[in-house]
């Protein structure tokens, strides 16, 4: 209890400090292009009671979660069958790793032009730069497993396809947990870049418009608004990854100590 | 009751391993770090490529995978699945072949309570003492009915109580079911504990494959890390739980457990080289157990430290020291403490 009030109160400091530099920083140097804390926060208030700019933050979630989703059920496929498969291991591998470390924002372009400028466009750019990155995850954490645990699997008479579903997957999902954290995030970046570029709502378009009328108490709001929407599902994805570790006793503060 | 015969087996590590286990004997292979003994394990488990054969009872098993060999094998990381409590991991081999899931609970139940530890069942292993988390492996090894048992350093770096424990629920099974057991191990003083039959491996060859008799010799020629003497018991110092002994005309004393040795006079003497304290001057303190000797040889050991065999008029020693050895002439100390007794006959 102590802790969680000793925590919250280190955010409000955190946060008042913040804003008491952005005065600071604005009576040092007045500009119409640099609002002032309590200009932005009105502008927030106003954005959130405003139906059609939470219709347009609706549009956005729902691409995040339907490609993040989608992206999380094309990785664990991927991921699976390779892992399946020495066939497919060999083949497909190299390309799923060169997919995984290129530059997500690199395949936008092309997307843009294959699926075309429509609401598939950004759910298909989170499914893929999440999807590929995952199943390299799976795929290569497979191989940092204690190889004594995979031997004696077997000798306990273990095939393939036991190993995989009952002692692999199991084992990578930490380090999935670990990465799906980060790819939240990520999913977020996705959506607003696309629709920034490509389509015409959503959190991103709001954003190029802002922009357009040079709205820069709008801009700093929207910003303030999408961390906090990326934060709220990392968090979100982190809460799952306790619930799972921590059945295990496998929680880091256990390993610290 | 299965024997195990390796035959020309060669890999990256072991050259032309010949070796019959017999059945139902407790065979422990002996060697230093990097002799291949896992590796020797893994041959038997099928879990590495060679080429040669391996026969359990006379029948090649060189093209059954490992799940279908029936091993029982403990590594030396135990490797519990540290996503399974203890029951699920004594389960995952039943299940596997093709048991119910109340049945494999059933039999799991028996090898836990074998081992003492049913009340843990619902616990994660990383929850568990390095102790517990063997016990576990080997409950969860032997619930399969395996033909033979490996197991790798079993009693390295746990309790004392456990590793008694651990070997009587060996030395039981291999009793009552004739469980062929073969096990790895660097430490003779484990080896001599609980083997029947002994092998010493080196740099993937076989030095030595026999019982306790010739072991003695073979150690002395290739098992520089260890020494060992053969002696005759001279008087009992029983109020101190000492015995003088003679070994090979040099007096001395030795911890004895006066119940377990009355009625023999033969014994082996073991310690281990790092133990034994190498002197460069006249003196040592207490005069007990120290012997005057010359440096033969040093020779270069692991991480900085130097293998020094020193020759005294009665026995020879090895001594594993980190000091610079300055002179040839040197006294070598055996503390009591370190020195360990087996029955010969």
């Amino acid at each position: 209890m102590r802790t969680g009030i000793y925590s919250v109160l280190r955010v409000l400091v955190a946060l008042a400090l913040v804003i008491l530099i952005w005065y600071a920083t604005y009576y040092v140097n007045p500009s119409p292009l640099f609002p002032q804390p309590h200009n932005v926060l009105y502008v927030l208030i106003d954005l959130i009671l405003n139906y059609d700019f939470l219709s347009q933050l609706a549009l956005s979630l729902y691409r995040v979660l339907i490609g993040f989703s989608l992206g999380i059920i094309l990785g664990l496929g991927i991921g699976l069958a390779v892992l399946l498969s020495r066939l497919l291991r060999d083949i497909v591998y190299p390309i799923i790793a060169f997919i995984a470390v290129t530059p997500s924002f690199a395949f936008i372009p092309l997307l843009m032009l294959w699926v075309g400028l429509n609401d598939f466009l950004p759910i298909t750019v989170v499914t893929i730069c999440t999807g590929f990155p995952l199943a390299y995850t799976l795929i290569s954490s497979s191989k940092s497993i204690n190889p004594d645990i995979i031997d004696v699997a077997l000798t306990l008479g273990a095939n393939r396809r036991v190993l995989v579903f009952k002692v692999i997957l199991p084992l990578a999902l930490t380090h999935i947990a670990s990465m799906l954290k980060l790819e939240a995030g990520h999913s977020w970046r996705l959506v607003f870049v696309t629709e920034y570029l490509a389509v015409s709502n959503g959190l991103g378009y709001l954003m190029m418009k802002a922009y357009s009328m040079i709205r820069v108490d709008e801009i700093i709001a929207l910003i303030v608004i999408l961390g906090a929407l990326a934060l709220a599902l990392q968090l979100i994805v982190e809460k799952v990854e306790t619930l799972i570790t921590s059945r295990w006793g496998m929680l880091r503060r256990d390993i610290w100590r | 009751m299965t024997t195990v015969d390796l035959v020309n087996v060669s890999n990256y590590i072991l050259k032309n391993v010949t070796l019959h286990v017999p059945s139902g004997s407790i065979h422990v292979v002996i060697g230093p770090n990097g002799a291949g003994k896992t590796t020797l394990l893994k041959v038997v488990a099928g879990l590495t490529w060679y080429r040669g054969s391996v026969r359990f009872n006379g029948e090649s098993v060189d093209r059954l995978p490992p799940w279908k060999r029936r091993i029982g094998y403990l590594p030396q990381t135990t490797a519990l699945f540290p996503h399974m409590t203890v029951l699920e991991n004594v389960v995952f081999g039943l299940r596997n072949t093709g048991l119910s899931f109340n049945d494999s609970v059933i039999i799991a139940k028996y090898y836990l309570e074998l081992l003492g530890i049913y009340e843990l069942r619902n616990r994660y292993p990383l929850t568990l003492s390095g102790g517990e988390q063997r016990k576990v492996a080997l409950a969860r090894a032997l619930a399969i009915r395996p033909r033979i048992l490996l197991l790798d350093e079993p009693f390295t770096g746990i309790h004392y109580d456990y590793r008694v424990q651990l070997a009587n629920t060996i030395r039981k099974i291999n009793k009552d079911e004739g469980l062929t057991v073969i096990i790895v191990t660097h430490d003779l003083d484990e080896a001599l504990e609980i083997g029947s039959n002994f092998t010493i491996l080196m740099n993937g060859e076989i030095m030595y494959s026999g019982n306790l008799k010739g072991l003695l010799k073979a150690i002395n020629k290739y098992l520089h890390y260890i020494n060992v003497f053969e002696c005759t018991i001279k008087e009992y110092l029983i109020d101190a739980g000492l015995a003088r002994v003679n070994c090979h005309g040099l007096e001395l004393i030795v911890p004895i457990e006066y119940e377990e040795l009355r009625s023999y006079n033969r014994v082996l003497v073991t310690i281990p080289a790092d133990r034994v304290i190498l002197y460069q001057t006249e003196k040592c303190y207490p005069r007990i157990n120290c012997v005057r000797g010359k440096v033969t040889r040093v020779e270069s050991w692991s991480n900085n430290l130097k293998l020094v065999k020193v020759v005294t008029d009665k026995i020879n020693v090895n001594v594993i020291t980190n000091y610079e050895v300055l002179t040839s002439d040197v006294v070598v100390k055996l503390p009591i403490k370190n020195l360990k007794v087996y029955i010969i006959d």
